[in-house]
């Protein structure tokens, strides 16, 4: 039925612009929306050029730990331990920043359900 | 030193100015001025209203990629001269209507080049070449025009200055090639050469006497693009100026380098250290943008890729207004704009046009939001 009536011709009542409206919303709560809203797509951007590698790492971690009982030269481990100890800063900060954000997500959401309950009364 | 005379890489955080402080400071009447972007993709257009709410009038307007911008001017009829290649609105006007009524009937002077010809003109202006070579306008039209030059407005007044600073003495000048084709890559290595990026016409080309009366290879050189001041949009600046753009790029950094001024209108203006920590994905080095105007979703109806699509409904529209009578067209334009940009973006997103949800304002403007992870809105509606 709606698309339909987004094929239909356009008609002249649809062309008419209206006068400003005082808006529902306030610019403050709008901004903030906005701000949170571009800075969690910031993240996602960066986050799609991880995405394949990030799925790979537990697979290639799998192939180097079956690979530690191998190793024959103490330097070897030496170094694999260096490059664990680098991934679990890495990764620890990652994951705080993902947890953190998280639960703040879910807070919000709870806040939003409470709002809306509370403007329905 | 002098406040004009400190160089735009020391100036810091004054960078950061209003919509409206921006344009009244870069932005006169008969300013060269080129907008940047890409179709409908990242165009300036909270900018773009701002010099229609001050009337800024009798623009040069200079650009590649799209004529969206120069629509909404020529329908505000603030466009006096168009140095461009493309003037569609994509598929859905394939040449904007105001900007092709206003040619034809005189408004707006145009001097037009081939796609690849203006293309190669930004990326001289870039990089301060003098001209850039090409071979793809030979045979065509485009050589037997030059609108700017028939105007008197090409070359040097008596005292020795240029007649316009943004308009070269000549359209395009004719050499024979130094190199007698050796670039064109004659087959020359043992065995033949098996690269695609190659003429096959070479040995044709040195028979013909055109252009120069001589035979041999000939080459065309097209000035570079000096416009005034360049407009541009990014996802994000650092507030001293480094600029990251995402998804498609255009000819942003060539006509952002080549201006005298860059304005950039960001969706967020970040700190510098989160950008400059990958230095190899920042597009414009701080030093080229002149002022920092940060207007979220200031893009509409156009499309920034990951943060909103454009409102396909929108343009579907417009291009049925602006096929109406030109004093009505200018009437409506200058209405659209509203009083200021906030105003703008509360009350037309699902104004004036029909939309599927029939949401408007701010709720209209989230239900073009793009999905990260493909940089557009897979499933929006995009009826003929």
């Amino acid at each position: 039925m709606e698309r339909k009536r987004m094929r239909a011709r356009i008609t002249e009542e649809d062309l008419r612009l209206s006068e400003a409206v005082e808006p529902k919303e306030s610019f403050e709560t709008w901004q903030k929306v906005i701000n949170a809203a571009w800075d969690m797509t910031i993240v996602a951007v960066a986050y799609n050029d991880m995405r394949i590698p990030l799925k790979r790492v537990p697979e290639t971690l799998d192939t180097l730990e079956k690979a530690v009982s191998t190793v024959t030269d103490e330097k070897t481990l030496d170094i694999i331990e260096e490059e664990l100890k680098t991934g679990v800063r890495h990764f620890s900060d990652i994951l705080e920043g993902a947890r953190d954000s998280r639960e703040r997500m879910d807070r919000i959401l709870r806040a939003t359900w409470n709002r809306r309950v509370q403007l329905k009364t | 030193m002098a406040e004009a005379t400190i160089p735009t890489f020391m100036r810091g955080k004054d960078k950061i100015m209003s919509l409206s402080d921006a344009v009244k400071t870069f932005i006169k009447p008969g300013t060269c001025i080129c907008p940047g972007g890409f179709s409908y993709t990242k165009k300036p257009f909270a900018l773009a209203r701002e010099v229609i709410r001050q009337d800024i009038k009798d623009l040069f307007v200079t650009m590649n990629g799209g004529a969206s911008i120069c629509e909404f001017w020529a329908a505000a009829g603030l466009v006096k001269l168009l140095d461009t290649t493309y003037i569609g609105l994509e598929g859905i006007q394939p040449v904007a209507y105001s900007v092709r009524r206003s040619i034809q009937d005189g408004t707006i002077d145009v001097e037009d080049y081939s796609n690849y010809g203006f293309g190669l003109r930004t990326v001289a202006g870039r990089y301060g070449w003098p001209f850039a070579p090409l071979m793809s306008e030979f045979g065509t039209s485009f050589m037997d025009h030059d609108t700017f030059g028939k105007m008197g407005l090409r070359g040097k007044k008596a005292d020795g200055s240029w007649i316009h600073p943004s308009i070269a003495p000549a359209r395009a000048a004719v050499i024979e090639d130094p190199f007698d084709g050796w670039g064109l890559r004659p087959h020359a290595f043992d065995g033949g050469d098996a690269t695609s990026n190659q003429t096959n016409f070479l040995e044709q080309v040195r028979e013909s006497t055109a252009y120069t009366g001589n035979k041999g290879v000939k080459c065309i050189l097209v000035p570079p693009i000096l416009p005034e001041v360049t407009i541009i949009l990014a996802q994000r600046t650092g507030e001293l100026g480094t600029t990251r753009i995402e998804g498609i790029w255009g000819p942003d950094n060539e006509q952002a380098i080549s201006a005298k001024n860059c304005i950039v209108q960001v969706e967020k203006i970040v700190q510098e250290e989160e950008l400059r920590a990958q230095p190899y994905s920042n597009t414009i080095a701080m030093q080229y943008i002149d002022a920092i105007v940060e207007v979220p979703y200031g893009g509409f109806p156009g499309q920034v890729p990951y943060y909103y699509d454009y409102d396909w409904d929108f343009w579907r529209s417009y291009t049925q207004i602006n096929r109406k009578d030109k004093a009505e067209v200018n009437t409506y334009i200058r209405d659209w704009v509203m009083e200021d940009e906030w105003t703008f973006l509360s009350t037309r997103p699902g104004d004036g046009y029909p939309t599927i949800t029939g949401t408007s304002g701010l709720e209209r403007l989230f239900e073009l939001r793009a999905d990260a992870m493909y940089g557009y809105k897979p499933g929006l509606a995009r009826p003929l």
